[in-house]
């Protein structure tokens, strides 16, 4: 009886564990690329500076205390669905320039630069980031240029969006990777590789010694190692 | 008494199994229901994605067939035009064929032949369609191309035709059957899978080799650098000198050698690679690649992070020390001729003149840092490949023929004389003028030999890319 109590009990919590798990990775798998906001939990000198500026206008009754809690979620509610904004109570860009806060200037610098980069750069600085962030400079630049060179062989498609999503041509790729905004390192590395700098010495594949588990990519020569990848032509 | 306690305490009991019991059946009921509306999901998202990959299919082989049938045309034309229109859908279907074919989940093993076969066939038919333009016919060895070309279009649409034959008698390409297997089928072919094409990368596998005018010929693979050829093969311990020389020994703290170009791999520019550390640095900060033969410096990049300061050079500052950057390594009266700013760098073209004559082919990149002027990247692949001693051709058309070959309504400001590249690598002998048009700058090369327009560019100008006068 009582071992039936037992197995009972470990099914149930299995199972609860199985419904969390699946609504977790639901929730978890689309990286969404972050947006200035500030809302429950938020601290820090802008919170200041909204609680300051809603305090002068009657909005908020707390403490300029820099901490976002639930007088300050009600202040900025009120502030926008007195000012025509979505009252969600989450301090974004909108609400932000309405109330006049500048926001913070790295941030600006960093979103401004990104989209000066232009699409070429972003795509490549993606897959870089996505394929080998944990890879020294040099190979990250190598990964770039070896983008450009499939552009430029005929065995490939002949767009730069083309090779990156061929199918089974990156893992980046294929795991949805490419998708989280890529860091200053990669960036550079994809305006390096786009301005003509190509350390693999033209090199149309690489692969991972350690993982790759394909037998035909041992069949390419190999041009060049740097880092964790070897660099090939056929 | 007794016995109606234990009465009460099995009841209890019971209640509280049936308890137990409900809570697992609702929680058994809404797993399974969620696994039932994600494995529906999952079936959705499947279908949108074979429906996909059979689009790009069908497509493919329509495209191929179109192919087929026009290459089968061009030998009826007889003037000019007439190939020049063919050619340009060839030119366009072909590319087009391409692109769908690439966008099918095969591996890359079983599909790059098929895929440089169309690459090849629309960059050719370009070329073909260029040359009618020009009013040339084609000559003897255009067509015997052309019916090679044609021989293996008929073998890839043939092989598409019979897949799509075995679907039509019922069967199902499954799409992510093929994206497993690829890699098997490339290795043994005892797998029959519908929809492989294993078998047209077996019959295109000894594909001859295709020269012609254009970027994809295989002349361009197989080009062999014009500096290194016939030079000397130096030792690894030289090529550490060349690397002290060209950073300067006194910023030096230690050379690495990281590694050499393997001697199996073919058309690549054989080169030892080091890397260096600077004396304020303590990990490297600079690779560097000097070719085996000759021991030049192909490329040099340096990625250490700099702290940006407030002090920052203006772009003629830095040409300045690019210039002496490049005189001080030997390269002599090299001309700046485009900039591109990104953050606290700049990189610039160089190219040399001689005798008046711009050699654009001969590209040297620099890369200068904003912050203080030091030279952070060198990049000379183009100057590697290409630099020699040209036999310029005779110039037969004056700078006042040329100028009436363009528009009235291109205002020039500046005319050069200049050799430059085409896509084919082939290299032309032109007038370089430079204006305006509607208040875009724009570049026209006009032949110095046939006044033909060889090439147009606009120059996409702005605050960080800049182009010299």
């Amino acid at each position: 009886m009582k071992l039936k109590k037992i197995t009972l009990g470990i099914l149930t919590v299995i199972m609860i564990g199985n419904l969390c798990f699946a609504i977790w990775i639901n929730k978890v798998t689309p990286k969404n690329i972050e947006t200035i906001s500030y809302t429950w939990g938020s601290e820090g000198d802008v919170v200041k500076e909204i609680q300051e500026k809603l305090k002068k206008w009657g909005y908020y009754k707390g403490n300029v205390d820099g901490k976002y809690g639930y007088k300050t979620w009600q202040a900025v509610k009120d502030f926008q669905s007195k000012n025509g904004l979505k009252a969600d109570g989450i301090a974004g860009e909108q609400t932000l320039s309405k109330i006049g806060i500048q926001i913070p200037q790295d941030s600006i610098n960093k979103k401004s630069n990104t989209s000066s980069y232009s699409k070429d750069v972003y795509l490549i600085a993606a897959a870089i980031h996505g394929e080998g962030r944990g890879e020294p400079y040099i190979g990250q630049v190598a990964i770039g240029a070896v983008i450009l060179n499939r552009v430029r062989h005929p065995s490939f498609p002949n767009s730069i969006a083309g090779v990156i999503y061929q199918p089974g041509a990156f893992d980046a790729v294929s795991d949805g990777q490419i998708n989280l905004q890529p860091g200053d390192s990669a960036l550079k590395a994809a305006r390096d590789a786009l301005n003509g700098w190509d350390p693999t010495g033209g090199a149309i594949y690489y692969w991972n010694p350690a993982t790759a588990k394909s037998k035909w990519i041992w069949s390419v020569p190999i041009t060049k190692t740097i880092g964790k990848h070897v660099f090939g032509k056929k | 008494m007794k016995e109606k306690n234990n009465k009460l305490y099995e009841w209890k009991k019971r209640l509280s199994s049936v308890h137990m019991y409900s809570i697992i059946i609702i929680i058994f009921a809404l797993t399974l229901g969620f696994g039932i509306y994600q494995y529906k999901q999952k079936l959705n998202y499947r279908q949108y994605l074979q429906n996909r990959f059979q689009q790009a299919f069908y497509e493919t082989i329509a495209y191929v067939d179109n192919v087929d049938k026009l290459l089968a045309k061009t030998k009826l034309t007889n003037s000019p035009e007439q190939s020049a229109s063919i050619f340009a859908q060839i030119w366009k279907e072909a590319s087009s064929a391409q692109e769908n074919l690439g966008e099918l989940p095969y591996h890359h093993s079983s599909v790059s032949s098929a895929l440089k076969f169309l690459s090849q066939l629309s960059d050719f038919s370009f070329s073909m369609t260029n040359k009618a333009i020009d009013g040339f016919k084609l000559d003897e060895e255009d067509w015997e191309k052309v019916s090679r070309l044609q021989m293996y279009a008929q073998t890839l649409s043939n092989e598409l035709n019979n897949i799509s034959s075995e679907i039509n008698d019922g069967n199902r390409i499954d799409w992510e059957e093929i994206e497993k297997a690829g890699e098997k089928l490339a290795m043994d072919d005892s797998t029959k899978i519908i929809g492989s094409i294993s078998e047209v990368s077996k019959q295109f596998q000894d594909m001859p080799t295709l020269i012609y005018d254009g970027p994809f010929s295989d002349h361009i693979e197989r080009m062999e650098p014009r500096m290194t050829r016939d030079k000397e093969t130096i030792t690894k311990e030289e090529g550490e000198k060349i690397v002290e020389n060209f950073i300067g020994k006194d910023k030096i703290s230690s050379i690495k050698q990281t590694g050499e170009t393997d001697t199996k791999a073919e058309y690549v520019i054989p080169v030892y690679s080091y890397e260096v550390t600077l004396k304020d640095q303590e990990d490297p900060t600079i690779a560097i690649d000097v070719t085996k033969q000759g021991g030049y410096v192909l490329w040099m990049l340096n990625y250490t992070e700099k702290e940006s300061s407030d002090k920052k050079l203006s772009l003629e500052e830095a040409r300045k020390k690019a210039e002496e950057f490049l005189e001080e390594k030997e390269y002599p009266n090299m001309q700046p001729s485009y900039y591109e700013k990104v953050d606290n760098t700049v990189v610039i073209n160089f190219a040399p003149k001689e005798n008046n004559v711009i050699m654009y082919p001969d590209l040297i990149k620099v890369k200068v840092s904003m912050d203080d002027g030091e030279i952070i990247g060198f990049e000379s692949l183009g100057y590697i490949m290409m630099h020699h001693d040209r036999d310029l051709p005779e110039i037969k058309i004056s700078e006042e023929e040329a100028r009436s070959k363009i528009t009235t309504d291109f205002e020039i400001k500046k005319v050069n004389m200049a050799v430059i590249p085409l896509e084919s690598k082939r290299e032309v002998f032109c007038y370089e003028f430079k204006g305006e048009y509607e208040n875009n700058p724009f570049i026209v090369y006009i032949n110095v030999e046939s006044g033909k327009e060889e090439k147009i560019l606009q120059v996409i100008q702005n605050e960080n890319s800049v182009l010299t006068q």
